[in-house]
């Protein structure tokens, strides 16, 4: 057809970041193709959405009242400086923060914004996302998390993942594996098309994957399947772990987690004795827990227990080639001054993830302490992905000067000084870094919608009116992008011939047991069963360097006769992201919102009934919502997904309900009664 | 003269929605109000699991069969189409469609699945089949 150009876009709507074949006619997306899911499939509206910020805005008046007035890109600019830098001038650079929602491309110029102005306080969403399970990870293995190698697996031990709905595209994987034989286990307390398609399905109650982990060591150590000579050279800690999880035999883990002891022993005896075999993790469900981190450390254990580490097959840190590049993950947080969340959660920085931990950011504006707060630029920044959202809300009033940039007019950005207008990723483009060493291009297919402007391009801008000094951003974006690529051998010039991906000039080939050379970058230079960091604060903080089990249900001064249900929030369905996508009208229109989910002998113990208006209270708060029963859920727990302005889940959440080590809350365990609501 | 046929696989289907808004994507205004899919979504349940899944029409001509006005037909790819013109909106097709995928419009006349066919026509598949990443929508040549 004249006229129709065809470019090739990543979707920006979750990290997936799906290929998208975008038609292009008349400067506007025409149609879209691809193997996609809903949320992909409705990128038209999310692009052409109603509620797009179109042009720099301030507010008029006073904060809260959503009245904004547009301003030009040099006054919005011109603000900034004098704002950010009147604050760094009376307050020091401490008191601004700056926050990177999604997507997450632009971080590493954010950190280096942060960087320039003097500010330790550069935080993003993964406070309450994935930097836990890493942090995890990290405390054992003393690298980044190393995923499985799914090619050469004979066995893989999905961890809490609902691949199918949080990752639509990965389908084809999971259905070749399980063409190829490798033989499934699945952890997850719902019954989910990934579990139903698992040879084992371990149905635990939320926040007991640490009882179950240790309890599957206790088989795997008392039967004589662990890998001794492995366990016996780089395993520090092996003789306490080995008494602790004597106290996990099967009967009792029966107990704790629900999961019937017969099948721990099955999937104990599957995961050690059919390998290689390797564990698919999740970003978030272990660690939305109080005891997650060591949770996690629980299941990360088992991995160098039965020798699956960095071996053909297991979790390996380079079983693909690789070719080098810069920024992403390796531009350092400045951290000469105390950052927020650094008293609370000491770990966070001593395992550096590079960000500082901003959980408790309501508390940190409102009681200003360690110091106070008094600047936040936000890119994407929502008040909904934290414990009572209305309450940071109301904390964002607090501060001096509020900048917020982002794709829509969200409810957080009614507290903003100024509200600036970004590209999403089909105006804009981004270089992606795919498996084997390919860089790939997302290619601009159409011009921003009014005058919205690329994250980075918006950094360098506030760069350039504080005059910051930042020797790779103040070249430019090109530039920046060109940086990026340098150590590959690529440039951005190259990516735009040949948008679809090409391999790096330089590539490191797939490389297993680096380890015999390298050791571990852990204190004792092992992989740390019993962590020395997690020591360090043993009697400051009360952490165990042992990956410990705490029942969330024995966490004081919760009255369960008065909130018996057990609460968990956010496990992903195929339509949401977070709170970005209920704004979209196909995705809205696809059930009811908020979905109270529970299973039907619930619905009828509690006197409800299906789709009936009703309460949810728990110690912290509450929200109204729709019943809707489902078997899919096991009886005493209450599923409701987050984010949603009528009826947020996450206003039931205790702000103080923390993972003590990672400061993340315990959004999938905690607790709560559900109420019908008189029908008019 | 070929003979189209659009599957769906309902062991495969996962509930991920995605044919179900393409459908939309593919043949209504973004902007538009209320539009339908002409794929629908039911609940299907056995022992201890159910699921959401989103099938689409056949193709069957269950509707063609009763429409009094002959407004539908099955065109030459072997896709059942509607002529709107001729549609008297008695929804008589509406009461026979074992899958439940006719609808009717502001205009009070009978739309469906057009299987996508001024896609095929130029060589590519139908937005369903296309988007799916399990293999339960899925497109046959019967020839």
């Amino acid at each position: 057809m004249p006229g129709r150009i065809l470019k090739k876009v990543n979707c920006g709507i979750c990290p997936s970041a799906c290929r998208i074949d975008t038609y292009v006619e008349n400067g506007k997306i025409a149609s879209i193709e691809g193997k996609l899911c809903s949320k992909g499939a409705a990128s038209r509206q999310y692009v052409y959405n109603k509620e797009r910020i179109l042009y720099p805005m301030k507010q008029t008046g006073e904060k809260g009242n959503g009245r904004f007035e547009r301003i030009s890109w040099g006054e919005a600019y011109g603000i900034i400086a004098d704002r950010l830098l009147e604050i760094r001038e009376s307050y020091g650079a401490q008191s601004a923060v700056f926050y990177a929602g999604y997507p997450k491309w632009y971080r590493p110029a954010l950190l280096r914004l942060s960087n320039a102005y003097g500010s330790p306080n550069f935080c993003t969403e993964s406070s309450t996302c994935f930097q836990a399970a890493a942090l995890a990870w990290r405390s054992t293995f003393g690298n980044q998390i190393c995923f499985p190698d799914m090619a050469h697996t004979n066995t893989l031990l999905i961890w809490s993942n609902n691949l199918y709905h949080s990752n639509t595209a990965m389908a084809g994987t999971y259905q070749r594996l399980k063409d190829r034989g490798v033989k499934i286990i699945a952890v997850d307390p719902r019954v989910t098309p990934t579990t139903r398609k698992a040879d084992i399905h371990l149905r635990l109650f939320p926040g007991t994957d640490g009882a179950l982990a240790l309890s599957m060591a206790y088989v795997i150590l008392t039967e004589k399947l662990y890998d001794k000579s492995f366990v016996e050279k780089y395993v520090y800690g092996f003789k306490e772990y080995e008494k602790y999880v004597h106290k996990f035999p099967p009967k009792r883990a029966q107990e704790i987690t629900g999961v019937d002891k017969k099948l721990i022993r099955k999937a104990a005896r599957l995961y050690a004795g059919s390998g290689p075999a390797g564990i698919l993790v999740s970003p978030s469900p272990v660690v939305h827990h109080v005891n997650g981190v060591q949770n996690y450390r629980a299941v990360h254990c088992l991995i160098a227990l039965t020798g699956n580490y960095d071996t053909l097959g297991g979790n390996c840190p380079n079983a693909e080639e690789a070719s080098p590049c810069n920024e992403f993950g390796k531009v350092k947080r400045f951290n000469g001054i105390e950052a927020i969340g650094e008293r609370d959660f000491p770990v966070w920085f001593d395992l550096s993830c590079e960000e500082a931990q901003c959980t408790k950011l309501a508390d940190y504006i409102m009681e200003e302490k360690p110091y106070p707060l008094k600047a936040l630029t936000g890119f994407g920044f929502s008040h909904r992905m934290w414990p009572q959202p209305e309450r940071l809300q109301e904390a964002l009033k607090k501060l001096d000067f509020f900048v917020n940039v982002d794709l829509f007019f969200s409810d957080s950005c009614r507290m903003a000084d100024i509200i600036l207008p970004a590209a999403t990723s089909f105006e804009r483009e981004e270089i992606c870094i795919r498996p084997g060493g390919v860089f790939s291009l997302s290619e601009k297919a159409v011009e921003p919608l009014g005058e919205a402007r690329n994250d980075i391009e918006i950094i360098i801008g506030m760069l350039k009116a504080m005059k910051l000094k930042d020797d790779v951003l103040k070249q430019g974006y090109e530039a920046y992008m060109d940086y990026i690529l340098k150590p590959s051998g690529l440039s951005l010039d190259m990516l735009r011939q040949s948008p679809e991906g090409l391999r790096g000039k330089v590539c490191i080939p797939p490389r297993f047991r680096s380890y015999e050379t390298e050791g571990f970058s852990t204190p004792s230079g092992k992989i740390e069963f019993v962590s020395q960091i997690l020591e360090r604060y043993r009697e400051s903080h009360g952490y165990s360097g042992l990956p410990w089990y705490r029942d969330f249900r024995e966490v004081p001064g919760i009255d369960r006769k008065k909130y018996p249900l057990i609460l968990n929030t956010g496990s992903r369905k195929p339509q949401y992201f977070h709170a970005r996508t209920y704004r979209i009208p196909y995705l809205a229109a696809l059930e009811d919102a908020t979905l109270i989910e529970m299973n039907p002998a619930d619905i009828k113990k509690y006197g409800l009934r299906e789709g009936r208006k009703a309460v949810v209270t728990s110690p912290a708060g509450s929200m109204e919502g729709i019943i809707r029963s489902s078997v899919n859920i096991l009886e005493g727990i209450v599923h409701i997904y987050h984010g949603n302005k009528n009826g947020d889940a996450n206003e039931l959440l205790d702000k103080d309900y923390l993972d003590p080590i990672s400061g993340f809350p315990g959004f999938k365990s905690y607790f709560c009664q559900v109420e019908g609501k008189e029908q008019p | 003269m070929r003979n189209y046929y659009i599957g769906f696989d309902k062991e495969k289907c996962v509930g991920c929605y995605a044919c179900y808004v393409i459908c939309q994507d593919a043949h209504s205004d973004i902007y538009e109000e209320n539009t339908n899919s002409f794929r629908t979504i039911c609940r299907v349940a056995e022992k201890g699991y159910e699921k959401n899944i989103c099938p689409g029409c056949i193709h069957c001509g269950r509707c063609m069969e009763v429409c009094p006005r002959q407004a539908v037909y099955r065109e030459e790819a072997g896709f059942i189409l509607v002529e709107q013109e001729k549609c008297i909106g008695c929804k008589r097709c509406e009461s026979v469609c074992p899958v439940k995928v006719i609808y009717f419009g502001k205009n009070g006349k009978m739309e469906k699945c057009d299987g996508c066919i001024e896609r095929i026509r130029k060589g590519r598949k139908p937005a369903c089949v296309e988007i799916c990443c399990t293999g339960a929508v899925y497109l046959e040549n019967k020839q």
